[in-house]
């Protein structure tokens, strides 16, 4: 994340966002980012509103701007103060001259895209961002609501492996790589808290250039996979150096979906008028819980269903979790297991983290496990998202995204990640058993702890 | 003699209802609230942006406010169009696009030739020559968000409350109000 000093004009609403304090300046003054304390969660260029004005700025300087942030050349609308550098550019170059591409999109891309062709907030657009993608070239349109799927199997068991056999407790979900950083640099003695299991994205990039690879008689190298992310951390997550399984790096680019939305544009493609097309098959079928991982909560809802199911031989209803749709911030879930009384929280935003991470160092945590979203409401309000024109219907595009998704969920036939037919027969193929031996190579990785300043 | 006195009063009466009539509102910024985020401003434009989706990624042009920010050191503020009684602009300008409607000075952009008279005669500088693709060169300023049932963007946006919507006759009448009560109030309590 980035601040242009010329741009910046020291109102300090970015500080009011920022979950880890990372802006450092006096008011009225331009700010700047501590890098080494900052998560990458990218809030600061959602709420920022100091723009690059015409009547301030000549046009040879906005262009500059432009084009030092990644954004295409023909790219003709705002930019702000507080901004991220993304990987547009070569992603459009790479499209051109690779031979095989894979592609992946994270859940709450498919209800915030659209809004980037001026439709309506939280429209839901699956089929239409397949047909995009397909257009933009992509040999195989996977999904990253797969690779949920997958965490869950892989997480639900290690959960429940944790709990049977005295592991360490609370166990936290690392879907959210700001959250992983966050644990890595401020409380690095709870990293064995969290789930050793890789987030959705990089587990669906070691699938593909591993089992993707073999499917479609491919090499790992010959691969160029691509992931789509509502995220602006996703990136530094794909380029860390564990995340190279297939012996490559696993994910070659991450793009915002801001960052698609241009793609599509500058290839001429009209976004609204795309048919429906389906996701690739076996990467890219996915059940309603995997979608849920776009929402503050769907992690913890998509993996009850699964340990539910499996535990209580019956499907979770709504009546079973009340509450854990409703209410913001922090908020505590209990649900009987066959006995097993499963103590949980569910968190978006980490300064609503702290406290809970206090208790656990003073060993007075009185709960199993935890799912943690660094921004305000889960992926749907992450920051590689589209930004809206009015500071004022921020609240309403959150609603709308997470309705979106809640609906797309209520669509899908199937319901938990387990019933998923393509979920079965890689484990049976291909991986053999969750938290077996080729799993854990490729789906589990480790933390190291961060020193800073 | 009494009808006299009564004609007096009706004309004072209907003098004040004409009145209220003819203030023209106006967006006031409390310099001592900004922040200087510019938020009005991204608002503004938005408002006045007919193509324009709900996010920054469907606009394809740059931001091009009808209020402007001004920093002075660490010190900043937006300044508008203050919708005066005897408009400068109105006066000077030289093809009658700009009339007072409602409480609003109104510049007619398809009338409007962009002779920039306005421009001159402005004692605030809140008037810029805008472009829209059927339209280049036009003069354009605040119109109060004209047909925007919520009342001007700018102050809904704005984080601070730092902007207000000034009716001047409510204005001085809710002021004199509340001076009446508080001296009323330390009379009560010179009298305990």
């Amino acid at each position: 994340m980035r601040i242009d000093g010329e741009l910046c004009t020291g109102c300090q609403r970015c500080h009011s966002v920022c979950p880890v304090d990372a802006i450092d300046g006096t008011a009225g003054e331009s700010q700047e980012i501590n890098q080494e304390k900052c998560v990458r969660c990218g809030q600061c260029a959602q709420i920022c509103s100091a723009y690059a004005s015409v009547l301030e700025h000549s046009p040879a300087s906005i262009a500059a701007k432009k084009k030092a942030r990644n954004l295409p050349e023909d790219y003709a609308g705002p930019i702000f103060a507080a901004h991220y550098i993304g990987v547009y550019t070569e992603v459009q170059a790479a499209l051109k001259t690779r031979a095989y591409k894979m592609v992946q999109c994270a859940p709450a891309v498919r209800v915030s895209l659209a809004e980037d062709f001026g439709m309506e907030l939280g429209a839901l657009t699956p089929g239409k961002m397949a047909a995009a993608l397909r257009r933009l070239g992509f040999d195989q349109v996977y999904d990253t609501n797969f690779g949920a799927d997958l965490t869950i199997m892989e997480e639900a068991g290690e959960l429940l492996d944790r709990v049977q056999n005295g592991g360490v407790l609370p166990m936290f979900t690392s879907c959210c790589p700001a959250w992983v950083r966050f644990v890595e640099t401020k409380y690095p003695e709870l990293i064995p808290h969290l789930s050793s299991c890789k987030s959705p994205q990089q587990m669906a990039g070691a699938m593909f250039k591993t089992y993707g690879a073999k499917k479609t008689g491919r090499t790992a190298q010959h691969i160029y996979s691509v992931a789509v992310m509502p995220c602006t951390c996703k990136e530094y997550e794909a380029e860390r150096a564990e995340m190279a399984d297939s012996g490559c790096q696993d994910v070659d680019a991450v793009l915002t979906t801001t960052e698609l939305a241009y793609l599509i544009k500058e290839a001429g493609i009209d976004f609204a008028s795309l048919p429906e097309d389906d996701f690739d098959r076996p990467l890219g079928l996915y059940s309603g819980a995997g979608t849920l991982f776009g929402v503050t909560g769907g992690v913890m809802e998509a993996a009850l269903r699964t340990a539910y199911e499996r535990l209580m031989k019956k499907e979770l209803t709504q009546d079973e979790i009340i509450g854990l749709r409703e209410g913001r911030g922090a908020k505590h879930i209990e649900i009987d297991l066959a006995g097993l009384k499963l103590k949980t929280w569910i968190v978006a935003g980490l300064k609503n983290a702290e406290p809970l991470l206090e208790q656990i160092k003073q060993n007075k945590a009185d709960f199993q496990f935890m799912e943690v979203m660094t921004c305000p409401e889960g992926c749907i309000s992450g920051g590689g998202q589209p930004k809206l024109y009015m500071g004022t219907q921020i609240q309403e595009a959150y609603d709308k995204r997470r309705l979106g998704l809640y609906r797309h969920d209520a669509e899908k036939s199937l319901h938990a990640s387990h019933e998923n037919p393509e979920i079965e027969q890689i484990y049976e193929e291909f991986l053999g058993e969750p938290l077996g031996h080729v799993s854990h190579k490729l789906l589990h990785t480790t933390y190291t702890a961060q020193n800073i300043k | 003699m009494v009808f006299v006195k009564m004609k007096i009063v009706l004309i004072i009466l209907l003098e004040a209802v004409s009145l209220e009539k003819i203030l023209q509102s106006f967006v006031y910024a409390d310099k001592s609230k900004c922040i200087g985020c510019r938020a009005c401003e991204v608002a503004c434009s938005a408002s006045h942006s007919s193509k324009a989706g709900y996010t920054i990624g469907s606009v394809d042009k740059e931001i091009m406010p009808r209020l402007f920010f001004v920093k002075k050191g660490k010190d900043a503020m937006p300044v508008q169009c203050h919708h005066c009684e005897d408009a400068p602009c109105r006066r000077s300008c030289a093809s009658g696009a700009i009339r007072v409607i409602g409480q609003k000075v109104i510049i007619d952009e398809m009338q409007c030739t962009g002779c920039k008279n306005c421009i001159a005669a402005c004692p605030f500088g809140v008037i810029e020559i805008l472009k829209k693709a059927n339209k280049p060169g036009f003069a354009g300023k605040c119109d109060l968000c004209d047909g925007r049932d919520a009342g001007p963007a700018c102050i809904e946006t704005c984080p601070q409350k730092a902007l207000r919507y000034i009716e001047p006759l409510q204005e001085v009448k809710n002021k004199r109000n509340r001076a009446v009560e508080y001296l009323l109030a330390i009379g009560r309590q010179d009298a305990e």
